[in-house]
């Protein structure tokens, strides 16, 4: 437990330094956005017109330390600002449903491959020179080692184009109306999800799996295990309590990292199958030199990835007694 | 020496004279890439009940891979490619995997080298010694866990480290620990592999102390394996020596001790110091073991050997023969003594 709130203390800390430099650096940077769009225009603009944008961009008048507590205070209420792209949409609107599809996508699938990944890899190690070891693996290595983009694209045409199986973009049918109690909304959400699901489950599954089962030949040759068959533990004992609970450990932090990317690192997919997650919703921003927008989506990767290490410490504490 | 405790009322027939454990000729192989190790060459001994045969060798001369052997603990690459274990009136070879995994703890348990890998990492000690007790038996687990604050009690750790996890417990309370899982079952025979060789002296003394008053309580056999010498004089009833995969003699501490037969065992016993007797000068023994691939000819100790007889030793195999009622040594010094006798 003590080793649960001193890194709970440590993220909260590295929390406030990342709110923080995400106000500083722009700041330090020459040039300001408004700047920018100034001379893009080539002094067609109003010098009037700079003041009325600076404004709708959030900037505040005053000394730094004055700017920085409204910026604060603007963050604690959910406050980002507006979008210049989608003017005068607030950022937290356009954030907050594209989060939630990324998170429900991207975090489920990168768990889901990393359970099926961890159980085959188990399994690989267990029987040895087995089917799953054999046949499984390289094929999954070996997908797993093409380019992600490839992949997904092979499958938006194959699936999606020439078959015609699943709907080629979005999240979910856009006639329909957003209701997560209609069972056709449902239905539509889950097939436009397969696709991009799949993708990432079998291009991350080899990593998994491989990773897994050479954690597990390596435990597999450890006298607790032997002593456990000696005892006269049943098999499925010995795998899964002797060996499989050892084995895991190091993937563990593997499998933070890969949770903390979750919400920043589905670019390709996304992009790829036109999903209205946060990584499209970065690329817009990039292209329609939305700042605000920008700064909101980075803040928000950055607080994910420390809210996975975090998950990643208590997952830790719960298998490992010796991080107790 | 051999008094039949009341907790040895599992072997009944062991009364006989009958051997509790037996085993004749054994070969163990290594399949390396290098080609067929044999690890162990028609290696045979007895085990009777309470009794402690020690084995020591140097490392590498097969005195592990019999304690695994027995045990059918081995796994690839080594291989039982010949010879008979048998357990009482069973043979343990032919068995199957359901009639091991029943036997196995109840009857024959086994003490690992290394505490700390001995034990699982992420299971506390009573859940180790549980898992064994239910696995055999069918009680509760409250019943189970009776059992295992009885357990420790029984090896000196205290009723409540029951749910410590392994590194939570010195180096002497693991093995201590480890001692009392291969306890769970009350076995007839625990076979104990260098089982304080991680240990510092003092805590060594005291598990040598604590497994020789076990043994007196619970009436075990114990096969006990260790390089180090000076610690079975005193402690096995009998002791084999391992030469290259081979026993190079075997008889009762005592005799081993004040007339060692084999020039590998005198060797042996002038490399240790001995904490009572008299001060002698230590010698190792020149060379080192030999490469198990291509063994030497005739007595595999002959290379190192600075008694051995020119031309004999090098093409003649010597087998063992019996010096004294229960002591036997493989080496061919002793047909010339009786020559010269």
């Amino acid at each position: 437990m003590r080793f649960l709130f001193r890194r709970l203390t440590f993220y909260i800390v590295a929390a406030f330094a990342a709110i923080t430099l995400n106000f500083f650096i722009p700041r330090m940077m020459v040039g300001d956005p408004v700047q920018l769009m100034f001379a893009q225009f080539q002094g067609r603009l109003d010098p009037r017109a700079m003041e009325s944008l600076k404004e709708t961009f959030g900037f505040v008048q005053g000394p730094l330390l004055q700017q920085y507590i409204t910026y604060l205070t603007n963050l604690f209420q959910g406050n980002f600002g507006l979008s210049v792209s989608s003017f005068p949409v607030p950022v937290i609107e356009l954030i907050g449903p594209s989060l939630a599809w990324t998170v429900r996508l991207i975090g489920f699938s990168t768990i889901l491959a990393f359970i099926i990944g961890t159980i085959l890899g188990v399994f690989a190690a267990w029987r040895r020179g087995g089917g799953i070891d054999n046949i499984f693996l390289p094929i999954a290595s070996v997908v797993g080692a093409f380019p992600f983009f490839w992949i997904a694209m092979v499958v938006l045409y194959l699936f999606g184009l020439v078959w015609k199986w699943f709907p080629i973009g979005h999240a979910y049918d856009v006639s329909m109306q957003v209701d997560w109690g209609n069972p056709t909304f449902l239905s539509s959400v889950v097939q436009h999800s397969l696709m991009p699901l799949c993708t990432i489950i079998i291009t991350a599954i080899g990593g998994w799996m491989l990773g897994m089962r050479n954690n597990m030949i390596g435990v597999l040759s450890q006298d607790y295990v032997t002593m456990a068959q000696a005892k006269g533990l049943s098999d499925r004992r010995v795998m899964l309590v002797y060996a499989a609970r050892n084995a895991i450990l190091p993937s563990l932090t593997g499998f933070a990292m890969s949770l903390g990317f979750v919400v920043g690192g589905a670019l390709v997919v996304e992009l790829v199958f036109a999903y209205p997650g946060m990584g499209y919703t970065l690329l817009r921003a990039v292209q329609g030199r939305d700042y605000p927008l920008m700064q909101a989506v980075f803040l928000v990767i950055t607080l994910a990835v420390l809210a996975a290490n975090f998950a990643a410490d208590i997952m830790y504490v719960l298998l490992d007694p010796r991080a107790r | 020496m051999s008094a039949i405790s009341p907790s040895a009322a599992k072997t009944p027939e062991s009364t006989s004279g009958q051997p509790l454990l037996s085993v004749r000729n054994l070969e163990v192989e290594y399949r390396t890439k290098r080609g067929r190790v044999k690890a162990v060459d028609h290696v045979s001994f007895d085990i009777s009940t309470n009794e402690v045969l020690g084995l020591a060798g140097e490392s590498g001369c097969g005195k592990s891979t019999i304690a695994h052997a027995v045990t059918r603990i081995l796994k690839p690459p080594a291989y039982i490619t010949g010879g008979q274990i048998m357990f009482k009136s069973t043979d343990i070879l032919g068995m199957s995997d359901d009639e091991l995994r029943a036997f196995r703890w109840e009857h024959l348990s086994i003490v690992f080298q290394s505490a700390m890998n001995a034990l699982n990492p992420v299971l506390s000690v009573g859940a180790q010694i549980i898992d064994a007790i239910q696995a055999h038996m069918p009680v509760s687990k409250d019943e189970a866990r009776a059992r295992a604050l009885e357990l420790l009690d029984v090896v000196g750790i205290h009723s409540n480290r029951v749910d410590s996890y392994p590194h939570q417990l010195s180096g002497g309370m693991r093995q201590r620990a480890v001692i009392a899982i291969a306890l769970a079952l009350n076995p007839e025979m625990i076979i104990m592999d260098e089982p304080t060789t991680a240990l510092d002296v003092v805590v060594q003394k005291q598990i040598i102390q604590e497994i020789r008053q076990l043994k007196d309580k619970f009436g075990f056999s114990i096969l006990f394996i260790t390089h180090d010498l000076s610690l079975l004089v005193e402690f096995s009833d009998r002791i084999g020596i391992m030469y290259a995969g081979e026993l190079a003699e075997i008889g009762p501490s005592r005799e081993i001790f004040d007339n060692p037969q084999h020039p590998y065992t005198v060797r042996l016993m002038n490399s240790f110091p001995t904490i009572s007797g008299p001060r002698i000068e230590l010698k190792g023994i020149p060379g080192s073991p030999p490469d198990l691939v291509t063994p030497p000819s005739g007595c595999r100790f002959h290379p190192r050997c600075d008694v051995a007889i020119a031309g004999r030793c090098q093409e003649e195999h010597p087998e063992l023969q019996q010096t004294s009622p229960r002591h036997f040594a493989a080496c061919h010094l002793i047909d010339e003594r009786k020559g010269n006798s």
